[in-house]
């Protein structure tokens, strides 16, 4: 049998596999119920229907320049695809869009639960800690404020009818609410993000 | 090899019109972002059918620039992917815009009334 029919019905046989992977693929993200379920069908033409159908391309054409081509193609498809993949469920996962339900098991979502509940176990056993921070996170304020006061003061004393004045007298209190919100951020972290 | 690529042809075109249906519906920027990934990956494949059905290679550089791109695109959606109220995941109809237009028109004529006076 000549080599050439048989590199041509090999390219057949693969050319109608990629195409079949990506009709699933179509399929899959048309009816498939969430994001994550989407995505997963999503990968199948992205990995294996690609490679499939370049390997076709190569048959047909049988040159080893358009070999290394194709071979560059599918190095790049295999190098951006989990990447582009794990960037969009991440996103995912982090603005809520997949269904708890739909999964067999959640880690993320234990983990969070752990910590938090760790959290308040270490809370329950020293309350002191909590009090302490509190304390501390008052003085802090308290000092900012006695700065900003002491700012105001200082322009006050000073020129008078500026027009950059308005803008520097706002800017204390500006700067103090500022540094409350970083202070209140740390607790805001150690919750867990809900998802 | 007419009969393959006419039943490839035809595959090919099915996915890319279901990954046209889900970028519309949506119902998030994550599942449009896919849905084109899907499409960008039938085009691939439609180009490398066209390839191989005909024998060419001038179309390679595109296979090439398809497969970065689309990366590229995914990714930076993904980047600034935020949390959409529901309203706003979907396509709004015709009528939507054009109320949506008239309650920003009449607001900024206000606006333009109060600065005169």
């Amino acid at each position: 049998m000549n080599w050439e029919i048989v590199a041509d019905v090999l390219a057949a046989v693969c050319l109608l596999l990629g195409a079949f992977l990506t009709f699933a693929a179509g399929v899959g993200v048309l009816r498939f119920p969430d994001l994550l379920a989407r995505m997963h069908a999503a990968t199948k033409p992205q990995v294996l229907g690609l490679i499939l159908m370049l390997t076709a391309e190569a048959l047909r054409v049988r040159s080893w320049k358009v070999a290394g081509l194709l071979f560059l193609v599918i190095c790049f498809q295999l190098l951006t695809a989990p990447v582009a993949a794990h960037m969009v469920g991440r996103a995912g996962v982090r603005t809520g869009q997949m269904r708890s339900e739909y999964l067999v098991t959640n880690e993320l979502e234990d983990d969070q639960n752990e910590a938090e509940a760790m959290r308040r176990r270490a809370l329950e056993r020293d309350p002191q800690v909590n009090r302490d921070l509190e304390r501390k996170l008052e003085a802090r304020i308290l000092k900012m404020r006695a700065a900003a006061q002491q700012v105001k003061e200082l322009q006050s004393n000073g020129q008078q009818g500026n027009g950059q004045q308005g803008k520097e007298s706002r800017s204390p209190e500006e700067q103090c609410t500022e540094e409350q919100g970083k202070e209140e951020a740390p607790e805001a972290q150690s919750k867990p993000e809900s998802s | 090899m007419t009969v393959v690529a006419i039943v490839c042809g035809v595959l090919l075109a099915a996915a890319g019109i279901m990954a046209l249906i889900r970028a519309e519906r949506g119902p998030s920027m994550l599942n449009r972002t896919i849905a084109l990934d899907v499409f960008a990956t039938v085009i691939i494949g439609a180009i490398a059918l066209e390839a191989a059905y005909s024998k060419r290679t001038d179309t390679l550089p595109i296979l090439v620039v398809l497969s970065l791109v689309g990366f590229v695109g995914s990714v930076s959606i993904a980047r600034f992917a935020a949390v959409e109220p529901e309203e706003q995941r979907r396509v709004r109809t015709a009528a939507e815009i054009a109320h949506d237009e008239e309650v920003r028109r009449r607001a900024q004529e206000k606006k333009e009334q109060e600065g005169t006076l």
